[in-house]
C-alpha cells in the first residue's frame, strides 16, 4: 500500500475517535432514555422485585397519604400505593403500547406490501393495478379521520376492554405505516439490487422476504419506536375515557382518570402516572431519533 | 525590458489546503493561467484537483470533509486581486469573494442537473447572474440572455430555450445552459470541473468544441481572451482542448508542461500510468495497466501475473463465431410509452428489431448513446424484461421471449438456467443489498441464496476474491467502505459465483476513473482468458468498447445501425452515425508511449 493511502486511513481513524468522543456527549439523552427503558423492562418482567407490595392491596387508614417515606409517591383514595401501582401498571400499559404498534405494523404490511408491489404495474394478470388503487383509496379514507376518533368508533362497535384498545389503537396507526411501507416497496422493487437478485436466480418469494421486506422495514422500525410512545399515550387516553382497562387494574390511563376527581386534594394521584406516560413517550422518541440518526449515518 | 505580456489571470504559488489540522489535501501547488489560455488539471478522484478549483474561489470550506479548510499560499493572485494575507493565509472579505465568483471567475460544475434549480427556467437563472454582476436594464438583460444562449448554441430551431426548465433539457443542453450562466458575468476565467464526464461522447465533444470556441478572440464573443481551467480525470478529454496540463496526484503536481510535450514524452511514472490507462487506440488484448505502475493503486490480480505478457487474439474469435453462439438474440422488439409535449401517451419502439450473436469465448460490444436502447436490450437478454417480439437463446435453448410456440419463456423455466448467465452493472453499490457485507453477498451468490454466512463457504469466497484481485480480508468489509474499483471487483466476483459462462456487462466502467477503469478492463480480459467467458459488453464509450470487443453493434434510437468485426467497423465505418461517433470519441492527440 502506498504512503499517501496509509496516511489518509490514519487521519480517518483519528477522525473516528474524535467523532466517538463528541457522540458520547450527544448520546446523553439516548443514555437517559435507555435507562428509563431498562427500568420499565424490569418493571414489566419482574414488577414484584421493584415494588414488592400488592398493587391492589387496600389500606383505608392510609388513604390520600402524600408522597413520603412510607409511600414514596403517595397513596390513592383506597390507600393503594401509587409507586407500586405504576410499576405494576407498566406491564399492561407497555403491553398495550407495543401490541398496538405491532397490530398497526401487521395491518400496514398487509395493506402496504401488495399496494407497493402492484402500484403502476400493467401486468397481464398477476399485478392488476386496481389492487394498489383500492388499497390507496382505503388508506386515504382512514387518513381523513383523526386517529383517536377512529379508535373510538371501533370501540363503540366492539365494546371496551384491553384487547379492543390494542386493536383500536393499532387500527388508527396503521394507515401511516402502510403509506411508508408502500412507498418503500415501490422504491425497492425496481431497484438494481432486486434485478441483481433476479439475475442470480432468486425466486419472487425469496426476493420479497430476503431483500424487499428487510430493507423496506428498516425506516419503518425506527418510526415504530417513535410510535410505541404515541400508542401508550393513546391507550392511556382511552383508559382515561373509561374505554380501556377496567377500574381496579393498575393501568396508567385508568389511574389518571381515577385521580382527576381528587386533583385538588391529592395531586400525586394524577401527576405520577402522567409522568410515567410522559417518560415512556419521551424515551421512545429519543431512542427512535437516535436509531434514525444511526441508520442514516450508516446509509450515507 | 521585455514586451508587456498580459498579467496572468491566475498566479498561484505554493498553494496548500488542509482540513481540520490533518495532512494537506493540496500541497505546494503552482498554477498560472494567462488570458486566452486553457490549462488542464488532471488526476484521479481524491488527487485534490477539485479542492484546488474551489480554493481558487475561496470555496474550499464547502468541499468534502465538511471541515474548515486552511488555505495558505506563497502567492495568490486571481484576476488581479491579491488575496494573500500577511500570515500566508488566503483570505478576503466576503464581498470581494462574491465579486470574484461569477464576476471575474466562473465555475461550471460537473452535474448540470443538480447545479440548476429544477423549478426555474434556465433563462431566469442566467438573468439572475446578470442582475448580480451587471448594471443592465431588464430589457437589456433579456437581450443579453438571448445572446448568451446563442453563444453556447442553445438558440436553434426558433424555440425559446430560456423559458424551459432544466427537466425539459437534455444533459448536453443543461451543461450548455450552465456554461451560459457562467459566462453572464463576462468572466476573465472559466473553471470547469469535469464538464463532460456525465455526457455521451458526441455531446461531450460538442461541449469541448464550445469551450474552445469561447476562447477564440473573435469580435463580439462574450468571452474573448477568456482563460480556462479544466479539471478532469481523463487525459484524453483535456488533450483535445488544453494547451497546458498539470498532472496531480495525492495533492501534488507530479508533472506539468505543454499538453503535447507531456503526452508525447511523459517524465513521471504516474503520468505514464495515466496515459497507458486510456483505452483509445489500444488493440484488443493489450494491457492497460503498466506492469510496474499497478502498485500505486491496487495489486494486480493473480491471474494477471500468470498471464504471459504477449497477448494474442483469442483463437475462438474468428473460428467459433458462427459455429457456437453462447447468446443469440433474434428480432428483439420492446415498446414503451412516453408522453409527448401535449402530455399524451405515445408508444415508441425502445428496441426495434435487434439481433445479435455472441460467439463463445468472445466479446460482443454494444455501443450507443443514452436512449439508444442498449440497456433495454441487455435487460431482455437477462430475462428481466419480456420482449414484445423476438427471442433470446442461451447456448441454443430458448432463454427469454418467444420459446417457439408463441408463448414467452416463463421465469420458472428460466430460473434453473440463470447460473449460466451473470451480470455486472454500472453502479455496483446499488446492485448490492445495503445490509450485506462482501462476505454475505458472496455467500448468498455461492449458495444460491441459502445462506449469507461467509463462514459456510470460506474457501470458495476466498477463491472468488482472489480471482478478482482482492484479499480475503475484504470478506468482512462492507461495500460502502470500499473504493469504486474495489466495489466493481466485488460485483464481478459475485457475478462469477454461480459459475456463469456468459457475462452481461452494462457500462461496467463508466463510473470509474480512467486508471481504475484500466484495471477493471484488464481484469475482465484476464478472466475471459482464464475461464473462457463470453461477454456482452455495453458502453457509451467507443474507446472502451473498441478495446474490449471482437464484434461490435452500434445502436441508435433502438435500432442496430452498424455491426461487424470491431476493427472493421472502426477502420471502415459504413454509416454516417458511426463516423460521427468515431469523430467525437476522445483520443490522445499524441501517440501513447511504450507498448
Amino acid at each position: 500500500m502506498s504512503a499517501p493511502r496509509t496516511s489518509s486511513t490514519g487521519s480517518r481513524a483519528g477522525g473516528r475517535t474524535r467523532a466517538a468522543a463528541s457522540s458520547a456527549a450527544s448520546n446523553l439523552p439516548a443514555v437517559a432514555a435507555a435507562a428509563v427503558v431498562l427500568f420499565l423492562a424490569a418493571a414489566v418482567a419482574a414488577p414484584g422485585w421493584l415494588a414488592p407490595a400488592d398493587p391492589l392491596g387496600i389500606e383505608p387508614a392510609a388513604a390520600f397519604s402524600a408522597p413520603g417515606p412510607g409511600h414514596l409517591l403517595g397513596t390513592d383514595e383506597s390507600g393503594r400505593d401509587i409507586y407500586t401501582r405504576i410499576v405494576h401498571g407498566a406491564r399492561s400499559s407497555l403491553t398495550i403500547g407495543v401490541a398496538a404498534t405491532g397490530v398497526g405494523l401487521g395491518l400496514a404490511l398487509l395493506l402496504g406490501v401488495p399496494a407497493g408491489l402492484t402500484a403502476g404495474r400493467r401486468g397481464r394478470r398477476v399485478h392488476p393495478r386496481w389492487v394498489d388503487a383500492s388499497i390507496s383509496r382505503v388508506l386515504e379514507v382512514l387518513f381523513a379521520l383523526p386517529g383517536l376518533l377512529l379508535a373510538l368508533v371501533f370501540i363503540a362497535f366492539a365494546g371496551p376492554g384491553v384487547t379492543t384498545t390494542v386493536v383500536a389503537v393499532g387500527l388508527s396507526t396503521a394507515p401511516g405505516y402502510a403509506r411508508i411501507i408502500r412507498t418503500q416497496v415501490l422504491r425497492l422493487r425496481d431497484a438494481e439490487m432486486v434485478q441483481a437478485a433476479r439475475v442470480l436466480g432468486r425466486s419472487r418469494t425469496r426476493i420479497l422476504l430476503g431483500h424487499l421486506l428487510p430493507n423496506a422495514l428498516g425506516p419503518v422500525a425506527v418510526l415504530a419506536t417513535l410510535g410505541v410512545g404515541q400508542a401508550v399515550v393513546w391507550a392511556s387516553a382511552l383508559s382515561f375515557l373509561g374505554l380501556g382497562a377496567p377500574p381496579p387494574a393498575p393501568e396508567w390511563g385508568a389511574m389518571l382518570s381515577a385521580g382527576r376527581t381528587y386533583l385538588s386534594v391529592a395531586w400525586w394521584m394524577t401527576v405520577f402516572p402522567g409522568l410515567a406516560i410522559v417518560a415512556v413517550a419521551a424515551s421512545a422518541t429519543v431512542l427512535g431519533r437516535w436509531m434514525q440518526r444511526r441508520a442514516e449515518g450508516v446509509s450515507a | 525590458m521585455t514586451a508587456p505580456t498580459p498579467a496572468p489571470l491566475v498566479d498561484v504559488r505554493g498553494l496548500t489546503v488542509s482540513f481540520g489540522g490533518g495532512a494537506p489535501v493540496v500541497s505546494g501547488l503552482d498554477l498560472s493561467v494567462a488570458p486566452g489560455e486553457s490549462v488542464a488539471l488532471v488526476g484521479e478522484s481524491g488527487s485534490g484537483k477539485s479542492v484546488t478549483a474551489r480554493a481558487l474561489l475561496g470555496l474550499a470550506d464547502g468541499g468534502r470533509g465538511g471541515g474548515r479548510a486552511r488555505v495558505t499560499a506563497d502567492a495568490f493572485r486571481i484576476a488581479g486581486h491579491d488575496l494573500r494575507g500577511r500570515d500566508g493565509r488566503v483570505a478576503a472579505p466576503a464581498g470581494l469573494w462574491r465579486r470574484i465568483r461569477g464576476g471575474d471567475v466562473a465555475l461550471v460544475l460537473q452535474d448540470a442537473l443538480t447545479s440548476l434549480d429544477p423549478l426555474r427556467p434556465v433563462g431566469r437563472e442566467i438573468d439572475d447572474a446578470l442582475r448580480l454582476h451587471t448594471r443592465l436594464s431588464p430589457t437589456g438583460r433579456a437581450a443579453r440572455v438571448r445572446e448568451l444562449l446563442a453563444a453556447v448554441g442553445l438558440s436553434g430551431d426558433g424555440t425559446d430555450t430560456g423559458a424551459l426548465r432544466p427537466g425539459a433539457l437534455s444533459g448536453g443542453m443543461r451543461q450548455r445552459a450552465l456554461i451560459a450562466a457562467g459566462l453572464s458575468g463576462a468572466p476573465k476565467l472559466l473553471i470547469a470541473d469535469e464538464p463532460t464526464t456525465a455526457l455521451d461522447a458526441t455531446v461531450a465533444a460538442r461541449i469541448l468544441d464550445l469551450l474552445a470556441d469561447l476562447r477564440a478572440p473573435a469580435d463580439g464573443s462574450p468571452a474573448a481572451g477568456m482563460g480556462q481551467l479544466l479539471i478532469s480525470h481523463d487525459l484524453a478529454v483535456v488533450s483535445r482542448v488544453a494547451e497546458k496540463v498539470l498532472v496531480m496526484r495525492a495533492g501534488e503536481v507530479v508533472e506539468s508542461g505543454p499538453t503535447a510535450e507531456v503526452l508525447a514524452d511523459p517524465q513521471h511514472e504516474y503520468t505514464r500510468m495515466l496515459l497507458a490507462a486510456v483505452p483509445a487506440g489500444k488493440p484488443r488484448g493489450t494491457r492497460l495497466c503498466l506492469p510496474g505502475a499497478t502498485g500505486t493503486t491496487a495489486p494486480p490480480p493473480p491471474a494477471a501475473r500468470a498471464t504471459p505478457p504477449a497477448p494474442a487474439p483469442t483463437p475462438a474469435t474468428a473460428a467459433g463465431a458462427a459455429a457456437d453462439p453462447a447468446l443469440e438474440a433474434a428480432g428483439l422488439v420492446k415498446m414503451f410509452t412516453r408522453r409527448d409535449e401535449a402530455g399524451r401517451a405515445v408508444a415508441f419502439r425502445a428496441v426495434d428489431d435487434v439481433s445479435f450473436s455472441l460467439a463463445a469465448g468472445t466479446t460482443l460490444g454494444i455501443v450507443g448513446e443514452s436512449g439508444s436502447g442498449k440497456t433495454t436490450t441487455a435487460r431482455m437478454a437477462l430475462g428481466l424484461t419480456d420482449p414484445d417480439a423476438g427471442r433470446v437463446d442461451l447456448f441454443g435453448a430458448p432463454f427469454a421471449g418467444d420459446r417457439g410456440d408463441g408463448h414467452p419463456v416463463a421465469e420458472a423455466a428460466r430460473r434453473p438456467r440463470r447460473p449460466q448467465l451473470g451480470a455486472v452493472y454500472q453502479d455496483p453499490l446499488s446492485s448490492f443489498d445495503p445490509r450485506m457485507s462482501v462476505g454475505a453477498l458472496l455467500a448468498d451468490a455461492v449458495s444460491g441464496g441459502r445462506t449469507r454466512r461467509a463462514g459456510a463457504h470460506r474457501r470458495r469466497i476466498g477463491e472468488l476474491l482472489d480471482m478478482v484481485g482482492l484479499d480475503a480480508g475484504a470478506s468482512a468489509r462492507h461495500p460502502r467502505s470500499l473504493s469504486g474499483g474495489q466495489r466493481q471487483r466485488v460485483a464481478i466476483a459475485r457475478a462469477l459465483a454461480p459459475g456463469p459462462r456468459v457475462l452481461i456487462c452494462d457500462e461496467p466502467v463508466s463510473a470509474l476513473d480512467v486508471s481504475v477503469q484500466a484495471q477493471i478492463l484488464d481484469l475482465l480480459d484476464d478472466l475471459q482468458r482464464d475461464l473462457g467467458l463470453s461477454y456482452l459488453f455495453i458502453s457509451h464509450d467507443l474507446a472502451v468498447v473498441r478495446h474490449v470487443s471482437d464484434q461490435l453493434l452500434v445502436m441508435r434510437g433502438g435500432r442496430v445501425v452498424e455491426s461487424g468485426e470491431t476493427e472493421q467497423v472502426f477502420s471502415d465505418p459504413q454509416e454516417q452515425y458511426t463516423r460521427d461517433l468515431l469523430a467525437a470519441s476522445p483520443a490522445l492527440r499524441a501517440a501513447a508511449p511504450g507498448d
